[in-house]
């Protein structure tokens, strides 16, 4: 009896532990919550902290925000739930996810009155599904005391000098690594060079999922260069007053040029609450939102009320802009997603070695002892 | 009979979370508007690569495993010395270990800033492992290598020395003796232990998807891509059936020739001369092998860099406003989540365990049937939650998150606990039935006792998956819901290695802390039981 009370006992112990635990964790009434789905960075970097609680007094209401991982993921989940949406509102679709977010019939087209305040160059999607909120350029990030002379083109990135030296991210995952791959597309005059990725995947030390992680190793020394953002510098300077990071863009016809990624907000469709959302995107294109971007987001405001900040002297801008044209990214989204996972994939070259077929005899040879051993005990 | 009918617990249960998700993947993989085997089709054409290198790194990691640990079953089957009931012990710690643990130690001791470049580096010498094939053999080895060893170990332990001896008065040699008695008792330990570790490097998901890079994609991680980013439903499905069928393969060959040898005598030998040298080599190796990831991580929660003083700044930071925005719950919920979460899994499958063993102890056949899920790994088990229950409101609660935990946890419990059934003395119980004891006093008194080391066990299986699980909760799961593995993928996301560190060691004083209350009750349970 009293071995049997004992572990109920301690069962019953942990269970209200835990459930204690779990009870301090605030519940929200679902009614007047708007659900927003974003990237991790929006949380982690402090955009979130620095105009959430400005929303939720202004309306009187809990704002709850969700995040997945990277901005592909995010939509990755929204398209997923479609048939049962959670969020209302969902932050960072760019416009080289755009295409797979108007597929997928995720947003509901909603025009705020302060568009019109946005520059038209940053009006990515006409149908006005997703409205811009921030723009920036992806660049190779690079640790000055470890590399004088940066990468200047993109035939330069798979020289042997930098053989393990570049940390890419994942198109499929990482909207980061998605801008990378349309940019080095547009510089190779749109169109995919299979041979050059199977390269450059051998040549970096690795492709991460999610910027973040990428950003990680090479702040811990894991590579000198990263594909990351063109506002780097700025970072550097504004938290740690360091001038040793560079940002450099890539010369296509002698011209340094960078891929412009806009990143947008949008209404889901069939929202919870829709007019709570649209508020919300409203709000996010005020300079009350817009002002916070530089020095959290790190990218650059797409309303030109917004102040930058001395830092962002240190951020770079191309010579020159580099784009897909929407209806030939549209049309080929899919395909060069492919290619690229075919080009990068292990089983052409990471391991082009003797070992499979030492592995694949050594399945056969087990099998074929499975067999006899079978036959014999029969 | 009564119990017949408690039986339909654990069969609802089954049917419903682990039956009816299986049977909606078979209908997205097969079924686009009528029949359609282009998706499978698919399969094997775009995906034939992913399909091959995954076969082929479980055969390698299970290659490597065997290699690591045949030398720790030799000692452990063969001699008697002091420490032996430590080493096995100690080996038991990388089975239980959470599988991001293992990917943050590896990070921690073989990364480009990790310990072993740092003590290597006035040699000149510097590893690069990570993000290769390497890295995700080695830890695939490191992570199974104690299953080699203990099973093995154990059927060498009871193969009987007498047909040795016999052999060596007849003139064999001691090769002679190995090749033509050992090795051929030896076989089916050695088959179990290949394939067990093969299904689990076949199915393994953070160590590829973090240790291995986009280059090295896995059929696990390729689904996990496809539900969760490309949005391709059918298409996962069609993978996860393929992934299905394969482990099937497997099993099947484990059941059928995959048996531990019977029990027999056999003499130890003292341990002396060469041959304690290699053995204190070799332990040396294992706990090295086994305390090195742990240490580095915990070295690097408490320094604020390499080299660096102690600090206590990453513990901190843990319970700081930023982590909470990084993790996207308090640290302090997230930890209440896992034990929430853990301990739910234990009320889920512990009882189910017991219902089903005594059920199955007189429906042997049926034993098969119910290790099922076995074969469906978590993140594919995840995968079939949502297209299963993404209409219905349970979607998106904590609860299909205790439920998958329940259903990968299962097998285990249920074979614990089933095993020590096989030892049980029926009666006992018809003795007391006989003396006026209510069927539920005969259970509690006469029954239960008798089954509570394999509960104890299954209880301790069911925590450690539960608190351990990745891949079916990164799926499933909501910030609210965030469990330690979750928020410590999340912080290592970020630039902050040191909290994720931090969190890792939290992670490991709370399961050993379970592990060792849960013993405790089981030893308090053996001695009261005489």
């Amino acid at each position: 009896m009293t071995k049997i009370s004992g572990i109920i006992m301690s069962f019953a112990v942990l269970f209200i532990a835990s459930s204690i635990l779990l009870a301090s964790v605030p519940v929200q009434a679902e009614e007047d919550t708007l659900v927003i789905y974003a990237y991790d960075s929006f949380a982690s970097w402090g955009l979130k902290n620095a105009t959430i609680p400005q929303f939720e007094q202004r309306y009187n209401v809990h704002v709850e925000v969700r995040t997945y991982g990277d901005a592909g993921q995010v939509l990755g989940k929204a398209i997923m739930e479609k048939s049962n949406p959670q969020a209302d509102v969902i932050i960072g679709v760019d416009n080289s996810l755009l295409q797979k977010a108007l597929d997928n019939d995720v947003f509901e087209p909603y025009t705020p009155e302060n568009l019109s305040s946005i520059p038209e160059e940053f009006d990515f999607d006409p149908s006005h599904h997703v409205v811009p909120f921030d723009y920036g350029y992806v660049a190779l990030v690079y640790n000055k005391s470890q590399v004088q002379n940066p990468p200047q083109t993109f035939d330069d990135l798979i020289k042997p000098e930098w053989k393990d030296k570049i940390i890419l991210e994942d198109p499929r995952t990482s909207s980061t690594g998605m801008v990378f791959l349309l940019w080095s597309i547009a510089a190779n005059g749109n169109e995919f060079d299979a041979d050059y990725w199977s390269k450059l995947s051998d040549n970096a030390l690795t492709i991460t999922s999610g910027w973040d992680s990428a950003y990680e190793m090479f702040t811990s020394g894991e590579a000198p260069i990263v594909v990351s953002y063109a506002t780097d510098p700025a970072y550097w300077v504004e938290y740690y007053n360091d001038t040793g990071y560079g940002a450099s863009f890539l010369k296509v016809d002698g011209k340094y040029s960078g891929y412009l990624q806009i990143e947008g907000i949008g209404l889901v469709k069939n929202a919870k609450h829709p007019d709570l959302g649209k508020k919300f995107i409203e709000f996010a294109l005020s300079a009350d939102f817009q002002k916070e971007i530089p020095l959290t987001n790190w990218m650059f405001p797409v309303n030109p009320e917004a102040p930058l900040p001395h830092s962002f002297e240190y951020a770079v801008k191309p010579e020159k802009n580099l784009t897909i044209p929407p209806d030939l990214l549209a049309e080929k989204h899919d395909e060069w997603i492919q290619d690229w996972e075919s080009a990068v994939s292990s089983d052409s070259s990471s391991y082009g070695t003797p070992y499979p077929s030492a592995a694949w005899s050594v399945l056969a040879i087990l099998s074929a002892l499975l067999i006899t051993a079978g036959i014999r005990r029969k | 009979m009564r119990r017949n009918y408690l039986f339909l617990i654990p069969l609802s249960f089954l049917l419903a979370f682990f039956a009816y998700p299986v049977f909606s993947l078979l209908y997205l993989g097969l079924w686009d508007g009528g029949p359609n085997p282009e998706f499978m089709k698919e399969a094997f054409s775009r995906y034939g690569g992913v399909i091959s290198f995954t076969v082929y790194q479980a055969i390698l990691s299970s290659l490597l495993t065997l290699i690591i640990g045949l030398p720790g079953a030799y000692i452990i089957g063969n001699y008697d010395f002091r420490g032996k009931s430590a080493i096995k012990a100690v080996s038991t710690v990388p089975f239980i270990l959470p599988s991001i643990i293992v990917v943050l130690g590896f990070l921690a001791l073989f990364g480009n800033n990790g310990i072993l470049n740092h003590v290597l580096e006035p040699f000149g010498i510097r590893i690069r492992i990570l993000y290769s094939l390497s890295a995700i053999l080695l830890a695939h080895a490191f992570y199974n290598f104690p299953v080699v060893m203990r099973m093995v170990g154990s059927a060498w332990e009871n193969l009987d020395s007498s047909y040795e001896d016999a052999a060596a008065s007849l003139g064999a040699g001691p090769i002679k003796r190995f090749v033509k008695i050992v090795a051929p008792l030896l076989a089916p330990s050695i088959i179990s232990s290949f394939t067990l570790v093969f299904a689990y490097s076949f199915m393994s998901f953070a160590i590829v998807l973090i240790l291995g890079g986009a280059a090295y994609t896995t059929i696990e991680v390729e689904i996990y891509v496809l539900a969760t980013v490309l949005i391709r439903p059918h298409m996962a499905s069609a993978l996860a059936l393929v992934q299905i069928g394969i482990s099937l393969i497997f099993i099947w060959i484990y059941t059928h020739f995959g048996r531990t040898g019977a029990s027999g005598h056999r003499i130890m030998r003292k341990i002396r001369g060469l041959a304690s040298i290699l053995a204190a080599a070799y332990s040396f190796l294992i706990a090295f092998l086994i305390f090195a990831p742990i240490l580095s991580v915990a070295y690097y929660s408490f320094v604020s860099e390499w080299g660096g003083d102690l600090t206590f700044h990453w513990y901190s930071l843990l319970f700081s406003e930023d982590a909470s925005s990084v993790i996207g719950i308090s640290p302090a919920a997230a930890i209440g989540n896992s034990l929430f979460f853990a301990v739910l899994t234990i009320m889920m499958t512990v009882p189910m365990a017991v219902i089903s063993s005594l059920w199955a102890k007189r429906h042997g056949k049926w034993v098969p049937a119910l290790m099922l899920p076995v074969a469906v790994s978590s993140v594919t088990l995840a995968w079939a939650y949502i297209g299963a229950f993404l209409g219905f409101s349970i979607y998106g609660s904590w609860i299909l998150i205790v439920m998958a935990h329940s259903v990968i946890a299962f097998p285990l419990v249920f074979r614990s606990v089933y095993n020590s059934t096989s030892s049980a003395d029926e009666r006992l119980k018809d003795a007391a039935r006989s003396l006026g004891a209510s069927p539920l006093m005969a259970f509690r008194h006469a029954e239960l006792p008798q089954l509570m080391p394999g509960i104890i066990v299954g209880a301790t299986f069911a925590f450690a998956i539960s608190i351990g699980e990745f891949g079916a909760t990164l799926l499933l799961y909501r910030p609210e819901y965030t469990t330690i593995p979750i928020a410590i993928y999340k912080i290592l996301g970020t630039r902050a290695f040191g909290s994720a560190a931090a969190m890792s060691v939290i992670l490991i004083i709370m399961a050993t802390a379970s592990f060792l209350l849960i013993d405790r009750i089981g030893a308090k349970q053996k001695r009261s039981a005489f």
